[in-house]
């Protein structure tokens, strides 16, 4: 144990000096931010300390630390949980009783729902034998979660993606992510980026329909898809009054949409509105056009994403600029995350029996009493105040 | 409605005087009414706490200010739990202090209520920030047993008095359960970064620190287990690790930016 605190101090000492300077950045960044340190941060990889062979290293011999632990961890809760009892019962006694105390005691044990066992001439008073099991479960949970977290944190492709509502996208696999709809803010008007994605798997037989939005990403097959960020691209779509063909049109810069040349709508740039009255609130984005008509300039407008503009045979609909940033992440298989968690909620469930349901063992006779087991601290002093105040009452 | 903020520092801090006074001049009274001033203070910060929480619609608890008001009224129910088990007069003073200090640097944060970002707005984030309130709580409440123990022991108490025994056996308890709700904050906020992050792990230094917390605590487990250092070292230890989540709490976020510096 005295090499894992070791160990641990290490890992807590190396966490530690690694907040001195940003991690992870490109390297000119910290030639440029340390010029007098680069080198030493370049050499000792200080600039990624937690992928660098010290760390690694580390991390190595702590998990080796801690299997060969859990493994006589494993052996004495075995042992303990089969036998502690009957070891119990062949103690000395450690303190003494007056008489008439061991009734006291029995009491007490009843009290706390505590077995009661004859073996010999000794009474065992027990409870809690699943306790034994509470730091072989805490230290190989710990194990499994660096185990189960480096592969959840390493196996995974994860790719940033654009995709406008409506087109969609082909993964290496052959699973294609459509996006139907994307929209900023919720009903109440609040920021909210939502996207409504379509994921179809590689067989072309199972498919998902799911609003995805920022902590709420959509999981299908080994695929998970999240609301990442968005972007900004101006479109129209045009549509003819006569036979109803469209056509749509990306607007990156100034254009002049127009059937003959003559008529139609200048587009002249996409802008932001501040709201008056609470400059903090995102802004609004609207398309600036100017309506020509047989080449004279009739009058400039403002225009907000999903209205239209109607001239003479031509309807110009201006589309909504924001599309979402999707990440995806391509697990190694379906579940992969479930076996992390899963070792995160028996980490949490070791610590419980450590420190909640700790065994309680305590042998007594007519003449005296010893408590047993792992940890008995807490029982021990229950029973001295216990008995003490009892002499004191006498 | 801050007028309540100001007037439960008001009180905590009326509290600690009495308390104080109380010690010195050996008056019951005096600590009596403290702890009645004490309630008092904790009624407005509930009261606060309470209010805000309406206006805001979710838990109080996203910016520095909220969260250290939450962590400072986890304080007193930390001490109402215990007094309702064991006589506390030998901890209120430290108790107090602990929660005027708290409260007192929530007064010098933007107080502003602001709504929260999408990636805050989460079913995990009430349990992973609520745990992180108390348990930070829970360990200065166990600094505060610690430093009775390193009192007594200077007053020349033996160590295997029984007195003795069940402060250091309170101090452990507490950083036990302090202990367990870190380890929730640090699973809670694994399985949330990777349902907002994409990643469980992205050594953010707020998660550097909350790791680093963790681990100065698991150095006390263990070295409390092979039972070779006094109940002396062991709260010495207890109140020296303070510091680190003091630095985790308040310090990562005002000296290292990160993925959590929002607010
Ligand atoms: C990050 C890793 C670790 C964590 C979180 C951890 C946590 C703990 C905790 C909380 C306890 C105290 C339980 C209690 O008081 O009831 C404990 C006890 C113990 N740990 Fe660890 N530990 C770790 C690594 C290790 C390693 C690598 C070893 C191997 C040498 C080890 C050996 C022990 C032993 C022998 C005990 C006490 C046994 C006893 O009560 O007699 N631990 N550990």
């Amino acid at each position: 144990m005295k090499a894992a605190n070791i160990l641990l101090a290490l890992v807590a000492l190396l966490c530690g000096l690694s907040s001195l300077i940003p991690q992870g950045r490109e390297l000119p960044f910290y030639a440029e931010n340390y010029p007098g340190a680069y080198t030493l941060i370049y050499r000792t990889h200080f600039y990624d300390v937690f992928s660098s062979w010290y760390f690694v290293l580390l991390m190595g011999l702590l998990c080796l630390s801690l299997l060969v632990c859990a493994a006589r961890m494993f052996r004495r809760a075995l042992r303990s949980s089969r036998e502690a009892v009957k070891q119990a019962a062949a103690l000395p006694n450690a303190e003494q009783l007056e008489s008439g105390q061991l009734e006291q005691l029995r009491r007490w044990a009843a009290a706390r729902r505590c077995k009661e066992e004859q073996i010999g001439e000794s009474f065992v008073f027990h409870k809690n034998r699943i306790g034994y099991w509470g730091l072989f479960l805490l230290h190989v949970s710990v194990l499994l979660v660096v185990f189960f977290g480096v592969f959840a944190l390493a196996l995974p492709k994860v790719t940033d993606l654009d995709c406008r509502p409506g087109e969609s996208v082909s993964l290496e696999d052959g699973t294609q992510i459509a996006v139907e709809s994307f929209s900023m803010k919720n009903e109440s008007g609040q920021m909210d980026y939502a996207s409504r994605i379509h994921i179809t798997l590689p067989d072309g037989q199972r498919s998902a329909t799911q609003e995805i939005k920022v902590n709420y990403p959509m999981t299908f097959g080994r695929v998970k898809v999240f609301q990442w960020t968005y972007g900004v691209s101006p479109a129209v779509i045009t549509r003819s009054k006569l036979d109803g063909t469209e056509d749509r049109f990306e607007l990156n810069r100034p254009a002049f949409l127009s059937a003959d040349g003559l008529s139609g709508v200048q587009y002249l740039g996409t802008f932001e509105a501040e709201d008056q009255d609470d400059p903090e609130a995102e802004k609004t984005v609207f398309y600036q056009v100017r309506l020509v008509s047989n080449g004279v300039a009739m009058s400039d407008m403002a225009v907000l994403p999903g209205e239209s503009v109607s001239l003479g045979d031509w309807e110009f609909l201006f589309q909504d600029p924001y599309y979402p940033g999707l990440r995806v992440k391509e697990m190694p298989f379906p579940y992969a995350n479930t076996l992390l968690e899963a070792a995160m909620v028996l980490l949490l469930l070791g610590m419980f029996l450590c420190f909640y349901l700790r065994p309680v063992l305590v042998r007594a006779d007519e003449n005296g009493y010893t408590v047993a087991g792992p940890r008995p601290d807490k029982t021990r002093l229950e029973l001295r105040k216990l008995l003490q105040k009892e002499e004191e009452a006498k | 409605m801050k007028i309540l903020f100001f007037i439960s520092l008001g009180l905590y801090g009326a509290a600690l005087l009495l308390q104080l006074a109380g010690a010195l001049l050996k008056g019951e009274s005096l600590k009596k009414a403290a702890w009645v001033l004490y309630l008092l203070g904790f009624g407005a910060h509930l009261a606060y706490f309470v209010w805000r929480g309406v206006v805001a619609q979710r838990l109080p608890l996203s910016s520095q200010f909220e969260f250290a008001c939450g962590f400072a009224l986890c304080i007193p129910v930390v001490l109402v739990l215990l007094r309702n088990r064991m006589d506390l007069s030998w901890i209120a003073a430290a108790g107090m202090g602990a929660t005027v200090l708290v409260q007192g640097y929530a007064a010098f944060q933007p107080m502003e209520i602001n709504a929260l970002m999408p990636a805050l707005r989460s079913f995990w984030f009430n349990f992973h920030i609520g745990a992180a309130a108390l348990s930070y709580s829970t360990f200065l409440v166990a600094a505060c047993v610690a430093g009775r123990y390193v009192y007594q022991h200077r007053k020349g108490e033996p160590g295997d008095s029984l007195k003795m025994l069940q402060l250091e056996e309170l101090s452990f308890r507490l950083t036990a359960l302090g202990y367990l709700l870190l380890t929730v904050v640090i699973v809670i906020g694994a399985v949330w970064a990777e349902a907002a992050w994409s990643a469980y792990w992205t050594w953010d230094p707020k998660e550097v620190w909350a790791l680093i917390t963790w681990i100065i605590y698991t150095v006390y487990f263990h070295v409390r287990a092979r039972k070779q250092k006094s109940g002396y070292w062991l709260c010495w230890y207890v109140i020296l690790a303070v510091p680190a989540f003091l630095f985790t709490f308040a310090g990562v976020n005002k000296l290292i930016p990160g993925l959590h510096s929002y607010g």
